[in-house]
């Protein structure tokens, strides 16, 4: 065999074992978690808490909350398949996932920590509201720098996340005829319920039957 | 040789002779770029005036420099490309291309708003230099998988250079946008000089740094298409 075509199997093997643990990183029941929770927690502030809905403090802790949740839930899952396969927690594959993940991540993690500091100390109160429509550019570009090794599902919602992001910036300098009733707080957890929520919630169901059918069950 | 410099210099996960023929690519257009923005954000800035510049000529200089180094980049991979037997570019120069176009058109996306935001003296435009630094980082760090670790590593750059200017830029706005304010570095002279400082440097490095490697072996080449 000539040592190209040597090179290209093992290039071909490493891709699919990759593709495989992107898809354990990033599950179909990590979806459903994250989806349900964002979907609750959005759609709360719309109904129940809307008086509520407008305060930095509240939508801080209660994303941050359901960020916990989903990591913690992301974990398990991970955690679980990793002993199911008598493979290591963190594999290269997941490695090079994160480190894909990471730029746009750390990024967000920055811009969020930035509005609080400006939302707290200075008279740019309202500036936090923004930043679902951000966090979902900056996830949607992280879901898309994986696309060399990640299945097309993982693509497909990462370009849902990007455009559905810049469309929501856009939407935020509308004026308030196109808001639909909303105030500034409002429209943020409603980005949020509708993007993490929404987005996530159908992610799971697309992709549950063939991780089943893939992962044996347990991806 | 250092350890960094050797960390720089692996190809990573792709064949070598796929990084080889990016870095090709890339070397001579970002030392275009890098001179370009030097030279263009120095000169605006020096001579930039705010009463007879107009934000929409501030844009109009950039796009029109950012079309440009495009424009040599299609001939860079074209010239590349014919090298290859049938003529194509190689599959990881197009999954390059593809991984940075995302973050195209945030960057776009994102311009626009901004221009319209601060509408109509575009006390915002600062900001723009930034936004196009940190998107143009990630798409960098994205294709970084295709054309080496210097390419990440220059990626990495322009993420940190922009994210952290944005911590003294507020600082600098309320300085530039108070009413008594007649300083030497209005909105749009300011703006020219982060688009010279940020991609003059950092690209004409880049290219110093992966110029010797640059150019691929022709046997390699064709060994990698056969």
């Amino acid at each position: 065999m000539q040592r190209h075509e040597a090179e290209e199997h093992l290039r071909v093997i490493r891709s699919l074992m990759e593709k495989s643990t992107i898809y354990r990183a990033i599950s179909a029941p990590t979806a459903l978690v994250g989806g349900a929770s964002a979907s609750l927690v959005g759609l709360l502030f719309l109904t129940v808490f809307k008086a509520h809905a407008g305060d930095p403090f509240i939508f801080f802790g209660a994303w941050a909350a359901v960020l916990a949740v989903t990591g913690v839930a992301n974990t398990w899952f991970v955690r679980q398949d990793a002993i199911r396969r008598g493979d290591r927690f963190i594999s290269p594959g997941m490695k090079m996932a994160l480190w894909a993940l990471a730029p746009s991540h750390l990024t967000a993690a920055f811009a969020t920590v930035l509005a609080a500091v400006l939302t707290r100390n200075f008279a740019v109160q309202n500036v936090y509201q923004v930043l679902p429509a951000l966090w979902s550019v900056l996830y949607g570009l992280g879901l898309l720098a994986t696309a060399h090794f990640a299945p097309h599902s993982l693509r497909k919602l990462g370009w849902c996340f990007l455009l559905f992001g810049l469309a929501a910036t856009g939407w935020w300098f509308t004026p308030a005829e196109f808001h639909f009733g909303l105030e500034g707080g409002q429209m943020s957890h409603a980005v949020m319920a509708f993007s993490f929520g929404l987005f996530h919630l159908i992610y799971a169901a697309c992709t549950w039957p063939r991780a089943t059918a893939e992962n044996g069950g347990a991806a | 040789m250092s350890p960094a410099r050797a960390w720089l210099d692996q190809p990573d996960s792709q064949s070598s002779s796929a990084s080889a023929e990016n870095l090709a690519i890339a070397a001579p257009v970002a030392f275009a770029a890098g001179l370009l923005a030097l030279v263009v954000g120095l000169v605006f800035a020096a001579l930039g005036d705010s009463e007879r510049s107009h934000p929409l000529a501030f844009l109009g200089t950039w796009v029109a420099i950012l079309l440009s180094v495009f424009a040599f980049a299609f001939h860079r991979i074209r010239l590349v490309a014919r090298r290859r037997i049938g003529g194509v570019a190689a599959p990881d120069t197009q999954r390059a291309l593809t991984a940075f176009f995302p973050n195209l058109i945030a960057a776009l996306f994102l311009t626009v708003a901004l221009f319209v935001i601060s509408a109509p003296d575009a006390w915002l435009l600062p900001v723009a230099p930034l936004l196009w630094a940190l998107f143009y980082g990630l798409g960098l760090i994205a294709i970084g998988n295709f054309s080496g670790r210097a390419t990440r590593a220059l990626g990495w750059f322009f993420v940190a250079v922009s994210v952290s200017s944005f911590l003294w830029l507020p600082i600098l706005a309320s300085v530039l946008t108070s009413p008594g304010y007649e300083g030497p570095f209005p909105v749009i002279r300011l703006s020219h000089l982060l688009m010279a400082g940020l991609f003059g440097p950092f690209h004409l490095a880049f290219a110093y740094r992966v110029w010797p490697r640059a150019k691929p072996p022709e046997g390699a080449l064709r060994k990698a298409h056969v």
